[in-house]
């Protein structure tokens, strides 16, 4: 087995993965700069609230790609994202309400800063940035899991979608999302072919988008929300 | 004839379901960035759709929803009729 660990710089972790895969056990290294054994120090609680993180990747360095348009430095606040979140005290972890926002709000915060380190900014970058939906620049902005959870009226928009929705995606929906299987366990239970699974989830997810949209919950709205839960 | 160029949100769908469902292997990763990197407007459907498609995770509290939000629902979700009726 070769222990160097391989450079990430600018790439998705594809060789670092590869050196990880091999390693034992620990699966989240591949994901830090740190070695493993620095990965082991951290507390069973941080190391669960990290696979969470990770599992955000895809949305995390999709809003930093956004905002810097640069793949390597996106990976880079990717990482410091990592490494900071690795470093919170257990008081400040405890503190944080939601994964997802605090996850969404270090993606747009280090993006920017990435791009002042880099001084490509403001010169640069300022006509871009005038474009930026609210969602990168939202300060308010709110997991919508966590409003729906704390909301009755999008519970019952919730469920409006899912009474809507065809009897076959319908079920395709509940044994993915609530009985939490694969693709492939759906395509089997149902005999049907996985790709019809997944087609039918993307038209689940389609119409969610549309009526969300429809019913104006996006980012203003969150904010209103948020606004009137607080004063409340 | 003329061919339709694909419709940004369906692609946007297509991804928010693959990357949850599929493995995500390195060939994966390469296709989604590259798709990512064409358009800041890629992102941006993107994000809006992985974020109904999260949305949709919260359907399982409707498990509850008839006792909690009371009269005028037509029906309840029963995760424990639709296993047992889909199991082989």
């Amino acid at each position: 087995m070769n222990s160097t660990v391989p450079t990430t710089t600018g790439i998705f972790p594809t060789a670092l993965q590869s050196w990880c895969a091999q390693q034992d056990g620990e699966r989240l290294g591949h994901r830090l700069r740190f070695r493993c054994n620095e990965v082991s120090r951290l507390s069973e609680t941080k190391k669960k609230l990290m696979r969470e993180l990770v599992a955000l990747e895809v949305t995390l360095y999709s809003i930093a790609l956004r905002i810097t348009r640069d793949e390597s430095l996106s990976w880079d606040v990717l990482q410091q994202i990592y490494e900071n979140f690795s470093k919170l005290s257990d008081s400040a972890i405890l503190a944080i309400k939601s994964l997802r926002a605090y996850a969404v709000a270090a993606a747009r915060n280090q993006a920017f800063l990435q791009l002042r380190v880099a001084k490509r900014c403001p010169i640069d970058f300022i006509e871009d940035l005038k474009d930026l939906p609210d969602y990168y620049l939202d300060d308010w902005r709110q997991d919508l899991g966590a409003v729906i959870e704390a909301d009755e009226a999008l519970t019952r928009l919730l469920f409006e979608i899912y009474e809507r929705l065809p009897p076959q995606c319908r079920k395709i929906v509940i044994l993915t999302k609530i009985l939490k299987l694969t693709s492939k366990e759906v395509s089997v239970r149902l005999g049907i072919a996985e790709r019809t699974v997944k087609n039918q989830l993307q038209l689940a997810t389609k119409y969610a988008k549309a009526t969300l949209n429809r019913r104006g919950v996006s980012q203003g709205a969150l904010l209103l929300l948020q606004l009137l839960q607080r004063k409340g | 004839m003329p061919v339709t160029p694909p419709n940004i949100e369906d692609v946007a769908a297509q991804w928010a379901v693959e990357l949850s469902t599929s493995e995500r292997t390195p060939e994966l990763w390469a296709e989604f960035r590259k798709w990512l990197s064409r358009d800041p407007a890629n992102i941006d459907a993107f994000l809006k759709m992985e974020e109904a498609w999260r949305a949709l995770n919260h359907i399982g509290k409707l498990t509850e929803y008839p006792r909690n939000l009371g009269a005028g629902t037509s029906s309840q979700i029963d995760t424990k009729e639709t296993s047992n009726s889909l199991t082989p």
